[in-house]
């Protein structure tokens, strides 16, 4: 545990220790684990279901894998394993809750238009229509603490279209590899790569006016 | 040469590591003569480590206190 009481991963033990102690009934490990790994397997169920079951299905996936842990075989890492089951457990849900937009149906072209053609950034040989701006806040912590701008970027995020959102959610706030979230979500490699920058491109421009001129 | 809106389009492929050497090398090139990239560079990362950040929900302790019952349920000590 650190300082504020939150488990972090880095205290964890390496993986085979890990596994081994986790199989033998070790409770104080299971609760150190269980609240490290949280905040990115709540950001791989919220992608899926969103946020207000997230937890639930985090919760219901652990059960799961209390269940399957004597079986686990180490083909991957325990971390990899425990997210595949968080995300079957989100997908399930998801169909269960039968949403409009069902997640096989992803609009790949989405990806494939051409938004950026008329990016007013740029001049119409593709550079800089002005100097970009240094930013005065230049630290993660700086930015989170300016409540106005986080209001702003949430504002932002729930803007987003579902997939980009998703994306994002999966790879900068969940820490998953691209591989694992184009499996997830059923998308082409090179779609998730557009739709992930796509939606980091907004976010910068977001906080960018904000840095520039105080407003939303 | 690659235009800024080229290197924009780009940025995460270069900062994930996911583009040709080839590639990484014209943007190098490019970040090395201007300012303003270089800039959006930065900001794309501080971005990205902001919505990293942002989003790190804790576990509830109500289900801490549900799953150490299931934890204690199926996996008895060994032994045990």
């Amino acid at each position: 545990m650190n300082k504020t009481g939150v488990s972090t991963e880095e205290a964890l033990p390496d993986e085979r220790e890990l596994t081994q102690r986790l199989i033998s009934n070790d409770q104080q490990l299971f609760m150190t684990v269980v609240k490290a790994w949280h905040p990115s397997l709540y950001s791989v169920a919220a992608a899926i279901v969103g946020h207000s079951i997230a937890d639930e299905v985090v919760q219901e996936a652990w059960v799961s894998v209390i269940k399957a842990l004597p079986k686990f075989e180490g083909r991957s890492a325990l971390k990899t394993w425990v997210t595949r089951i968080v995300a079957n457990e989100a997908k399930n849900r998801y169909r269960k809750e039968s949403r409009s937009v069902s997640l096989e149906s992803v609009d790949e072209n989405w990806a494939t238009d051409s938004r950026l053609v008329s990016d007013p950034r740029f001049d119409s040989s593709g550079h800089w229509n002005q100097r970009n701006p240094a930013w005065d806040m230049g630290s993660p912590d700086e930015l989170l603490s300016a409540q106005e701008l986080q209001d702003c970027v949430d504002k932002h995020l729930a803007r987003l279209p579902e997939q980009q959102r998703y994306i994002m959610e999966l790879r900068d706030a969940g820490g998953m590899d691209m591989e694992e979230i184009c499996n997830i979500l059923e998308v082409s490699s090179s779609n998730a790569r557009v739709l992930l920058h796509r939606a980091r491109d907004r976010i910068q421009q977001v906080v960018a006016k904000f840095q520039r001129t105080g407003e939303c | 040469m690659l235009s800024c809106k080229h290197l924009v389009e780009q940025a995460s492929d270069y900062i994930d590591d996911e583009m040709s050497m080839r590639k990484r090398v014209q943007v190098k090139l490019h970040l090395f003569m201007c300012v303003s990239c270089r800039r959006y560079l930065k900001q794309l990362k501080l971005t990205i480590a902001m919505l990293h950040c942002k989003n790190q929900h804790q576990a509830p302790e109500a289900m801490c206190h549900h799953l150490l019952k299931e934890y204690q349920k199926n996996l008895p000590k060994q032994g045990s």
